[in-house]
């Protein structure tokens, strides 16, 4: 008994990480489908939902105002979700120049501010964005010629990480969103991915159906539904976003954390993507998906079953085990010196959030 | 040196976090903890 939990949560592991990568890489070798990208310059609704970002709506601003694209042709707008940090009256200061506002003095999350938003879009393509990232120039640019492939019904760009002197981002943390980013591009390449960036994506306008109150993950929900739709979601790593981040770890342990209810939330609200037969990239979405929310429990799994296999290699595989949860406790330690944030950052999980 | 030996600590570190994550993932969920706008808010994913 003790054996084949053993190697089915291996397995498993083994699986995700190590045997989906090689099969996208097969996959992608013998079933690419490229996207036939052309520039053109159709208009463009550029959504952007905020509650208190006080300290990055100019910068934001700025930024929009920057863009490589022909002002006629692109519509800013951005829904304001109650903020009470006097966010409000900075944007109003740029509605003068052209930016859109739709205030809500109710709170009432991020999905109703994007509808909200959407709602007054006019442009044929909506590019979606978050206040804290920086578009590159030509981000939009590059987003809007891949919709000149009729197969493409969303489009997620690149967000890269930087560490504090602007260069990216070489920790731990930003070595796993690099590793994911690959995921995303192989993906992409064979299909769709499940799921954007939510910081920059850009989907076809009658393709946007308002979003559930209490959507986590708009980026992934309204891409699956598109694909669901019979339309390609795919990764363009020319469009680009910025984001300077620090203490990087915790941030993604938080950010990831989000992350991972937000998938449980997906599940809940479209158990059609768990049928094969009506998922076109259904095993892009368990292997990808799915397989991050079992992998832990694979992994107690593993060592518990692997404490009644006390003989042979499995002695071996278990002292290993052990070795790895030590450095990962000695890397706690590291990083709860290094960082500002106390350390028991695991225990601070949704207790204001009642 | 010392960075090396420090990544060598952070690499199990994150990966440990980052599936732990999962299971805090799934708790904040049966809670209905959705507030999206909370600093610790997803911004990419």
């Amino acid at each position: 008994m003790a054996e084949a939990i053993f190697w089915t949560a291996l397995a498993g592991i083994a699986y995700v990480y190590v045997g989906y990568p090689l099969l996208l890489l097969a996959w992608r070798r013998w079933g690419r489908r490229p996207v036939r990208k052309r520039y053109q310059e159709p208009s463009v609704s550029l959504v952007i939902a905020m509650r208190n970002e006080r300290k990055n709506v100019q910068a934001k601003m700025q930024n929009c105002f920057e863009l490589d694209y022909p002002s006629g042709q692109l519509q800013v707008i951005v829904s304001l979700d109650a903020p009470t940090d006097g966010t409000e009256a900075l944007v109003r200061d740029y509605a003068g120049k052209g930016v859109e506002v739709v205030y809500s003095p109710v709170h009432d999350g991020k999905a109703e501010a994007l509808n909200r938003g959407v709602a007054m879009a006019t442009g044929e393509i909506l590019v979606f964005a978050d206040a804290r990232q920086q578009f590159a120039k030509r981000a939009v640019r590059e987003l809007v010629a891949n919709f000149a492939d009729a197969s493409v019904g969303a489009v997620s760009g690149e967000l890269v990480l930087l560490d504090e002197q602007a260069q990216e981002d070489s920790s731990a943390a930003g070595a796993y969103w690099r590793y994911e980013k690959g995921l995303r591009a192989m993906e992409s390449d064979i299909h769709s991915v499940p799921g954007a960036t939510g910081a920059i994506y850009a989907i076809r306008r009658e393709l946007f159906a308002p979003l559930f109150p209490g959507t986590i993950l708009d980026d992934v929900v309204i891409p699956m539904r598109i694909v669901l739709a019979g339309k390609r979601v795919i990764f363009d790593p020319a469009a680009r976003a910025y984001e300077v981040v620090s203490q990087s770890t915790q941030s993604e342990y938080q950010r990831k954390t989000r992350t991972l209810a937000g998938n449980y939330q997906l599940f809940a609200q479209m158990p059609e993507l768990l049928a094969p037969w009506r998922n076109p990239i259904f095993v892009q979405l368990a292997s990808h998906k799915l397989g991050r929310l079992l992998v832990p429990y694979c992994l107690a799994a593993l060592f518990i079953s692997n404490l009644f296999l006390l003989h042979g290699s499995y002695l071996v595989v278990l002292v290993g085990q052990v070795l790895w949860y030590a450095l990962a406790g000695a890397g706690w330690l590291v990083a709860s010196r290094d960082s500002e944030v106390p350390a028991p950052q695991l225990l601070q999980l949704g207790q204001g959030e009642r | 040196m010392k960075k090396t030996f420090r990544t060598l600590l952070l690499v199990p570190y994150t990966f440990v976090l980052m599936n732990w994550a999962a299971v805090a993932g799934l708790y904040y969920f049966t809670r209905g903890s959705r507030d999206i706008w909370n600093p610790a808010g997803a911004r990419h994913t």
